[in-house]
């Protein structure tokens, strides 16, 4: 068949399957022959069954004349009622357990109904395995906790081997979850149970492995029992993998919604292939408060693999958001079983019991409200999970150099107290002190806070924290970088984490002699962090510098951006993944600040930080300009209505307008308004952006200039060598940009500046140095697919083979990238000019005018066009975009 | 876990997930050999300790593989639609691949004591089918890989709509529109092959 037959046979048959039987007769009516015959007898196809409809793995099993449910019924025991098992009688089937078939039967002897489980047959095949179950069952046998269901005894017959339990009646706590929402003092009174079960068992060296709601029966009289203690996985082996492969473990759900409903409360070590251990419990336990506590379960995914992805990499939600209600110990406590390394949950499952029960009391001492159902009714502000698979790009040269948009604020100070001359004062970012990734947003939260806070003084001027993130995970000693600085004092600190508390200490040092003039330590809750950072200021204002401030200036320095703790650490960490700037990054900073603002609707800052973070995906080209930037003002606006002078809101503004209203006057009007304000208010990264539209409007020199007196303001900063040399280079001084890229490759090697060097040799027709950079650029890059290629490449000819293959497999990279996101129609037009493909690269503009791609405001300046700039066409685009 | 035998560590792995989101096919034909590995030697162990129409499932592998690949070294979850991809061609190769050695051994086995009557009687077996499917599935793909994809992910790994849709890069209405056209016709062309 041709594959355009192919194509009609596949658009009829679609269109067949989902219409009516008149309309089909209709469209087969319509349709050549030679397809309305293919198409119906495909069609036909769909009334019978065939192999298809089983699994592969089904077909080839069986082969043997042997049905998947047939090993499995040969494999266990069958009991029939009436039936006898030593002195107990079988009554009825009461299911399919974790472990095999469950039985209701009579003890004849104690007269009382028990429940028999019989495990299958391969179990008892294995003596080792025996024998530690049997271990484990006299232990628990021994335990007669009233919260663990009881184990009466072990029978054996024809090699088969049936567990004698405690037979309990009522609902699995699965049931009563699915019921609908559990009040709080409900939940608690059923947590504290589960939780001293899980203290006994861990005491005796028992572990239960596999916690999870229907694992645990309610009672009618209020208690609850946990059923199957260390047991359920020990059949199957402690091999992870093979619980998810077992679809018998699943508890009564069917084929693939078997391995999510097992996976939903394991713990990230199990799902990770290793051993269970006692945190484990403390992990499932965990997951089953909170679902108990929310209505929802912290790591619900769509499909299991993703659900392992979660618990093994995602925080959960946080409590708070989904449920006010639950007060702030309870979360922590939560919080803390679902720590990601067992030993940051509880060291002894008692101590967690313990505290469970604190807070239980806490409550029922509190005066009594009516029982309210502790999940809100309005669950459509709860944001769970993260955004759905994302391709990961690095952010391109464009975007490097424009995440600056989205950059934080200074971290240099200059403070003049009013007694006595000019002090100037650095703040280093505070480190968090065990390298703990979870923290470390927290500690650039911290610095930042400080910085705007203190900033708010108006006799206070600004340098860039960029400059001083040089120092950020090095050792500092403070005496040297505050003479690298130039400055008299150097504020520091570290902050650090335990589950549910932070501690965080603060000292200033004088640079002249290295006295520490002041220090503290501050042990707080998680929670705390907006209160924390008002008290070091206020301590190192007061005490620290000595600064005499005015009434109004202590006003000011003492105004929150929010004054809700939660939403201000989802701004912080919003902040921290916009500076990373992957599309990822971005996108959960998106949903991470809706949940700042839909809990403090007046936060500036968080608005600010939305405009901020639509404009890089547009810049970056993850979204559609047209969609993004009119999202941007949207949240710029509500900034402006809040905080009228928020700078960096300004600035974001101004490459709105230059980048999307092609408006030059009005951004060069809010460069210049963002920068009239209070120094220091602005930090230097944003005022790249104004440096490039100096660049596309008024010419390399004119950018120049600006870029040279960020460089004077902030001389550390590596960036802006690399946007300085670029500049240089598009104004052909040639060897001072390679100097400046030749220096920045030494301070710290990037594949940008690489590159950069690269471009200058090709230019001074230094092609094999060219091709040395390039090689170089790629390494680092991780990109090693081209590295064969740059073997046998040599002079001009060998560069241009480079650059043509770079380039196509850019551009396939393109078309693969176009099949599931958007892709700006600029890049394709850039790929192919750079490849010399006129005709095609033309082919692209009118969709990127009509998308408004960011890229066209530099179409006078990016030299990726100069092999088609002699076109009519070409200078017809320049004169649309309206550049001057 | 043995992968330090395996051709390539963790971290090359975890490299080599994030290369097929980046560059496409080169990667795939890398990383296809590693999954392969690691999906047979699961495959393999699972079928020494039981049967394994027992206790495998083949969702359940390749979540195993990509726990065991996870548990090396933090591959890139944002390319889990990638690796869902690999895993179910790696999939399709291993099933179709047993089957072969089946019907091989089979072969052998029976070649003295099989009468002529018999073989002319002798239905189509499951492990003929399967590599009838395999065969069927290759002409499939020449007219819309997309499809093949799709089996792959269905029929070879028992995946569901969703996953299916997570691993193709389409949306589930999509897969599902998908499924039902591939499983006409394969069924269609299996009825036409057979005599």
């Amino acid at each position: 068949m041709t594959l355009e037959r192919w194509r009609e046979v596949e658009a009829l048959f679609n269109a067949a399957c989902s219409s009516s039987s008149a309309r089909v007769e209709e469209l087969l009516a319509h349709a050549k022959p030679e397809v309305r015959e293919e198409v119906e007898a495909l069609l036909a196809q769909q009334q019978s069954d065939g192999p298809l409809d089983r699994s592969a793995l089904d077909l080839l099993t069986s082969d043997d004349g042997e049905t998947v449910d047939d090993s499995l019924a040969q494999s266990a025991m069958r009991l029939e009622p009436g039936q006898t098992l030593g002195p107990y009688v079988v009554v009825s089937t009461l299911g399919r357990g974790g472990m095999g078939e469950v039985y209701r039967a009579r003890d004849t002897k104690l007269d009382r109904d028990v429940a028999i489980k019989v495990l299958p047959a391969v179990f008892g095949s294995d003596p080792d395995r025996v024998v530690r179950f049997q271990r484990e069952a006299k232990t628990l046998a021994a335990l007669n906790h009233p919260n663990i269901a009881a184990i009466y005894g072990l029978e054996e017959r024809d090699g088969a081997t049936a567990l004698v339990l405690e037979l309990v009646e009522g609902p699995t706590l699965a049931d009563r979850i699915a019921q609908g929402a559990v009040p709080l003092d409900e939940a608690l009174r059923i947590a504290t149970q589960i939780a001293d079960a899980l203290e006994a068992a861990h005491e005796r060296g028992i572990i239960h492995r596999d916690l999870k709601p229907a694992n645990v029966k309610l009672r009618h009289d209020g208690t609850v029992k946990v059923l199957d203690f260390g047991l359920a996985k020990r059949w199957s082996g402690a091999n992870a993998g093979e619980m998810h492969a077992n679809p018998l473990s699943g508890g009564g759900l069917t084929g693939d919604g078997a391995i999510l409903g097992t996976v939903g409360y394991m713990s990230p070590e199990q799902a990770a292939g290793r051993a269970a251990v006692f945190a484990s419990d403390q992990f499932s336990f965990g997951v089953i408060l909170f679902e108990l506590l929310t209505g929802q379960r912290p790591f619900a995914r769509d499909t299991s693999v993703e659900t392992l992805s979660a618990i093994i990499r995602d925080d959960p939600p946080p409590i708070a958001t989904l449920n006010p209600a639950v007060p702030d110990s309870l979360q922590r406590l939560v919080e803390r079983c679902l720590a990601k390394q067992p030993g940051h949950r509880y060291p002894d499952t008692r101590q967690m019991a313990i505290e469970l029960r604190r807070v239980r009391e806490d409550l029922e001492t509190l005066p009594r409200r009516e029982a309210r159902p502790v999940v809100p009714t309005d669950r459509s502000s709860a944001v769970v999970g993260q955004p759905g698979a994302m391709a990961r790009r690095r952010p391109s040269r464009l975007a490097a150099a424009l995440v600056i948009l989205i950059a934080a604020a200074g971290t240099t100070w200059w403070l003049r107290p009013t007694n006595g001359g000019v002090r100037t004062l650095a703040v280093l970012p505070f480190a968090s002190a065990d390298a703990d990734q979870d923290v470390e947003y927290l500690a650039d939260g911290i610095t930042e806070s400080l910085i705007q806070r203190i900033s708010r003084l108006p006799s206070l001027s600004v340098m860039a924290r960029s400059t001083v993130l040089n120092f950020k995970g090095k050792p500092i000693d403070p005496r040297e970088v505050g003479r690298q600085l130039g400055a008299d004092a150097i504020l520091t600190g570290t902050i650090s984490s335990r589950p549910g508390q932070l501690r965080i200490t603060a000292e200033l040092v004088e640079v002249a002699s290295g006295v520490r003039l002041w220090g503290d330590v501050y042990n707080r809750p998680a929670g705390a962090v907006v209160s924390v950072q008002e008290e070091i200021v206020n301590a190192i204002i007061r005490e620290g510098v000595h600064l005499a401030m005015s009434d109004d200036e202590r006003l000011a320095i003492g105004r929150h951006p929010t004054d809700d703790a939660v939403a201000y650490d989802r701004y912080l960490q919003a902040r921290h993944l916009a500076f990373r700037g992957t599309e990822a990054d971005v996108r959960k900073a998106l949903e991470l600040l809706g949940q700042a603002t839909a809990r403090d609707p007046q936060f500036a800052q968080a608005y600010k930080l939305l405009g901020a973070s639509y404009v890089s995906l547009a810049l970056d080209g993850f979204e559609r300009p047209t969609d993004a930037f009119p999202e941007a003002n949207r949240n710029l606006t509500k900034a402006f209505d809040i905080e009228p002078q928020l700078a960096e809101a300004h600035a974001t503004r101004a490459a709105v307008y230059f980048f999307f209203d092609w408006n030059w006057a009005a951004a060069e009007k809010e460069w210049a308004f963002a920068e009239s304000l209070p120094s220091g208010a602005l930090p230097t990264q944003e005022r790249v952006s104004h440096s490039m539209g100096r660049w596309v409007i008024g010419g390399p020199a004119e950018a120049l200039r600006v870029v040279r007196r960020l460089r004077a303001l902030d001389p550390l900063t590596v960036s802006y060598a690399m946007v300085e040399a670029d500049y240089l280079l598009k104004a052909g001084q040639l060897d001072d940009a390679a100097a400046l890229y030749q220096k920045t490759i030494e301070d710290e090697p990037t594949a940008d500046a690489l590159d950069g060097l690269a471009e200058v040799r090709r230019k001074q027709g230094r092609f094999d140095e060219a091709l040395e950079a390039r090689r170089r650029a790629y390494e680092l890059a991780g990109d090693d697919w081209l590295l064969a290629a740059f073997k046998t490449a040599r002079g001009e000819e060998g560069y241009r083979s480079i650059d043509r293959m770079a380039f196509e497999q850019e551009l396939e990279n393109l078309h693969t990238r176009a099949e599931t996101a958007y892709v700006s129609p600029l890049d394709f037009a850039r790929a192919h000019a750079r490849l010399g493909n006129r005709e095609e690269a033309f082919s692209y503009f009118e969709r990127a005018f009509a998308d408004r791609a960011p890229g066209l405001v530099f179409l006078k300046v990016d030299t990726a066009w100069d092999l088609i700039r002699d076109d009519p066409r070409f200078a017809a685009a320049v004169r649309r975009v309206g550049l001057p | 876990m043995d992968v330090q035998r395996s051709s390539a560590n963790g971290h090359e792995i975890s490299d080599l997930v994030e290369d097929v989101g980046r560059r496409g096919r080169g990667a795939v034909d890398r990383l296809f050999p590693i999954l392969y590995q690691e999906l047979k030697r699961i495959a393999r162990r699972h079928r020494r300790r039981e049967r394994w129409d027992h206790t495998l499932n083949t969702t359940g592998l390749v979540h195993e593989a990509y726990v065991k690949l996870l548990g090396l070294d933090r591959i890139n979850w944002q390319n889990r639609a990638h690796f869902l991809a690999v895993a179910a061609q790696a999939m399709r190769r291993v099933l179709v691949d047993y089957a072969v050695a089946k019907q091989a051994q089979k072969r052998d086995g029976h070649r003295q004591r099989v009468s002529l009557d018999e073989a002319m009687l002798q239905v189509e077996r499951p492990v003929d089918e399967l590599i009838a499917i395999d065969a069927q599935l290759t002409r499939l793909e020449e007219l819309n890989p997309r499809l093949a994809r799709v089996v792959e992910c269905r029929f070879f790994s028992g995946m569901s709509i969703e996953e299916t849709a997570l691993a193709v890069s389409s949306s589930p209405a999509t897969v599902k529109r998908d499924w039902r056209l591939a499983r006409s016709w394969l069924h269609r062309e299996l009825a036409g092959a057979r005599p």
